[in-house]
């Protein structure tokens, strides 16, 4: 790479569109953003530990391929983009891992997952597979066979799961967007510890074809970027039906790329208090506080409000997880119990065991909530509450104090955002900007399939200035 | 005594450690004892969410649950 061509490529991501825009105009070639990225890679993940893999040639081809077929009359929208993906999705001719050392011995994947399949189509290159927590049960970033994974704003932290990897690439600068799955909150956890945005669509809404399973009444897939602008350009290009995947509705694709020159101020605003205000929290309340108090100033309506059924939901989505997740796992738990993490092992043992009027009861409560949240947002458009409870704790902390208790980190970093996913609303994970502290996010929830409106907020944030990502 | 009070006391019997060992052998598994504990405190973990999702109200003679969630399109 020319010394011109290289400072180019390695200028601060200015997002997507600019990216795409000065490839197309030839300010520099796409085989120059691949290098860029394996430089960055080669130069920041020996103290991060984002990447289980780097997939050097498949890259390099994919960039020759895109420079030499590029047309000005047909521009793809993430041309050039690259992209990770947390190392549960599918990738031709590589193992899927998805976190374990069980998974290791499998056949490589034949064909690659369909999401990744579409931002390829789009003209985006994927760079590398990422770590993850072992098998997705794990709000922490910690794995004990690929390493921890560190938080870019300070390694000696957790970057949060379990789509760890996914996140602290995005943070650090390695990738401008990458791919996560969130059963219970693992793409919006450790998108609040690192500090970037991180959403979970409705449930149903992007196939999660060709990615290796947790809980299946409970995944989802998803993006992470820096900006709100490049999450709502990828977002828009991973929508779409596919027959695969038994859970994904076939709906019209919903766009809200555009959402970002919205101006309009009727969205009707709810501050969820009880549950998501746990004076416990101070930091993360004073993270909605700002929210609220930006939002008010700003022209919108906004009021207090209250999911009463919140902690039996949480709850319900624990035992839901650890019964699904302990079944897709039963003949490896009583045939390979010492591979596993023994963390997670001694989880999925004990969701074995659990009575199954436990689970009966868990979907009756998590109806019950779903109706209740129903309710709620036939009188508000978006409910804010925290990401996480606290900022990223300290790699290897096992608890934290809940309600005067100490529980378990691992278990526990998923407060706010496990009863969301347990009646599958879409929720936008916010990075909220402060000067000093470690990196918090706020959730924006909606309605099911009114993904826009979370961007509609998101956006408005961000040009406040109360949100975005810093550049570390 | 209201559902509340009655889901927690139906609960004070139920012992993890004897559950853990009794479940564990009629399910087959061989736990052994590095990790036992570490299974019993996760048993421990699911009781008190049991304990909270039993609190909540419910419909003793309806069995519709939702053992796979469809999201409703919302009126937007």
């Amino acid at each position: 790479m020319s010394k011109s061509a290289s400072d180019q490529v390695n200028q601060p991501w200015a997002g997507i569109r600019d990216h795409v825009e000065k490839v197309e105009n030839g300010s520099f070639a796409v085989e120059e953003v691949v290098e860029s990225v394996f430089e960055k890679i080669e130069r920041l993940d020996g103290s991060i530990n984002a990447f289980t893999s780097v997939l050097h040639e498949r890259a390099r081809i994919r960039a020759r391929f895109l420079d030499k077929s590029r047309s000005n009359e047909d521009p793809l929208p993430l041309l050039g983009v690259p992209f990770g993906v947390k190392n549960l999705f599918d990738v031709q001719n590589q193992v899927t891992l998805a976190g374990s050392k069980i998974n290791k011995t499998n056949v490589a994947a034949v064909e690659d997952a369909l999401l990744i399949k579409r931002l390829e189509k789009r003209g985006a290159i994927l760079v590398g597979a990422l770590n993850m927590g072992e098998y997705a049960y794990d709000f922490t970033g910690e794995n004990v066979h690929y390493g921890n994974c560190r938080n870019p704003w300070d390694p000696t932290r957790m970057a949060g799961g379990s789509s760890s990897g996914s996140a602290a690439a995005v943070a650090a600068g390695m990738v401008p967007v990458a791919l996560g799955s969130d059963t219970n909150g693992s793409i919006r956890v450790p998108a609040s510890l690192c500090g970037i945005f991180g959403l979970k669509p409705t449930y149903g809404r992007l196939p999660r074809s060709g990615t290796y399973p947790f809980c299946d009444s409970l995944d989802h897939v998803g993006p992470l970027a820096q900006s709100c602008n490049d999450l709502a350009v990828v977002y828009d290009c991973l929508q779409g039906y596919d027959k695969a995947d038994h859970a994904c509705v076939s709906r019209d694709v919903e766009l809200v790329a555009d959402a970002a020159t919205a101006t309009d101020k009727s969205l009707r605003i709810g501050i969820l208090e009880g549950y998501f205000a746990n004076p416990q929290f101070p930091e993360a309340n004073k993270a909605v506080s700002d929210v609220a108090e930006a939002l008010v100033n700003d022209g919108f309506s906004v009021e207090r409000c209250n999911l009463q059924f919140a902690e039996a939901g949480r709850s319900a989505a624990f035992l839901i997880t650890n019964v699904e997740g302990a079944a897709l796992h039963h003949t490896r738990l009583h045939s390979r119990p010492e591979d596993f993490d023994p963390d997670t092992r001694d989880r999925f043992i004990a969701g074995s065991l659990l009575p199954a009027s436990w689970y009966v009861k868990a979907q009756e409560v998590r109806k019950l909530f779903a109706e209740e949240a129903a309710t709620l947002l036939q009188s508000f458009d978006v409910l804010i509450a925290p990401s996480t409870p606290i900022r990223a704790p300290k790699i290897g902390q096992k608890t934290m104090l809940i309600d005067h208790q100490e529980v378990n980190v691992r278990a526990n970093l998923g407060y706010f955002t496990q009863p969301i996913s347990c009646i599958g609303l879409p929720s936008l994970s916010i990075p909220i900007l402060s000067r000093d502290a470690l990196p918090l996010g706020v959730q924006v929830v909606a309605a099911p399939w009114s993904e826009r409106h979370c961007f509609e907020i998101g956006f408005r944030l961000q040009s406040l200035g109360l949100a975005g990502a810093k550049q570390i | 005594m209201d559902q509340k009070e009655q889901g927690k006391s139906n609960f004070e019997s139920f012992d993890c450690d004897q559950f853990t060992d009794f479940a564990a052998k009629a399910m087959g598994f061989n736990i052994k004892a590095e990790y036992r504990q570490g299974v019993i405190d996760n048993v421990e973990i699911a009781k008190l969410m049991a304990i909270k999702v039993f609190s909540a109200p419910s419909d003793a003679n309806c069995s519709d649950i939702a053992p796979t969630f469809s999201p409703e399109a919302g009126d937007h």
